[in-house]
């Protein structure tokens, strides 16, 4: 999976359906972005982007996690 | 607002990510968060450009594996991310095809790929996008180009 050249289709495993409820306005925009980085569907376009948009959620999350954490170590009682 | 139902295909792995996804940001669907996301990341892109390929240069850092071991491996370094042959498990061998994205100030792993080509892809839309992505980074974090980033998003 590149993250500069989207695959232009599903993959061949992609069984599962997820129904999504949109306006016109974003139905004309992600057809649009799909047409730009040479997707085929705005389906493939948005499980695309719903992949990258989890990927940066994870990596934050790990990040805030580190911070927290090391917050706590430094110090462990901050009531006090 | 008129507003149409359509489907939007996944595998396994997809649809779990989605899903915890969803809950993490209190969705009642993965379907909202679908639409939400996709908007998202046209919003983030449309501020941050186009992504900039980053400076790699060779060098050893530290990163944390799965099984709780911290060891220095050597690889690719372009601050703050780090590029080493293997994956969660350890360093891999020649031909391995396995290359982790890294970020260096929490030596955590942040991508497996087949390819390094791949890693470094996806830093440079990581290091482009990630302040701006409504969240913020550590404050501890020394890492220049990110400072950069954050004095842009002021």
């Amino acid at each position: 999976m590149s993250f500069w050249k989207p695959e232009p289709t599903y993959p061949p495993d992609a069984t599962y359906t997820v129904t999504i409820k949109a306006t016109e306005g974003q139905r004309d925009r992600w057809e649009r972005a799909a047409e730009r980085y040479g997707i085929k569907s705005r389906g493939a376009f948005i499980a695309w982007a719903a992949d990258f948009a989890s990927l940066i959620l994870d990596a934050k999350e790990r990040a805030d996690e580190d911070r927290r954490f090391g917050m706590r170590l430094w110090n462990p009682h901050p009531e006090k | 607002m008129k507003v149409a139902s359509f489907t939007v295909h996944a595998t396994a792995q997809q649809s779990a990510r989605w899903k915890q996804a969803a809950e993490h940001e209190g969705h009642r669907s993965a379907g909202s968060w679908l639409a939400v996301a996709a908007d998202r990341y046209l919003d983030a892109l449309q501020r941050a450009g186009r992504p900039l390929p980053l400076a790699w240069g060779w060098g050893n850092f530290r990163v944390l594996l799965e099984d709780g071991r911290e060891p220095e491996v050597r690889g690719w370094i372009a601050r703050p991310f780090g590029i080493f042959r293997g994956g969660p498990s350890g360093p891999g061998y020649q031909g391995c095809h396995r290359y982790a994205l890294t970020y260096l100030p929490t030596c955590r792993i942040v991508a497996t790929f087949r390819t390094a080509a791949h890693c470094r892809s996806l830093a440079a839309e990581l290091a482009r996008l990630w302040v701006r992505w409504g969240g913020s980074e550590p404050s501890e974090d020394p890492a220049p180009l990110l400072q950069r980033f954050q004095r842009e998003d002021v």
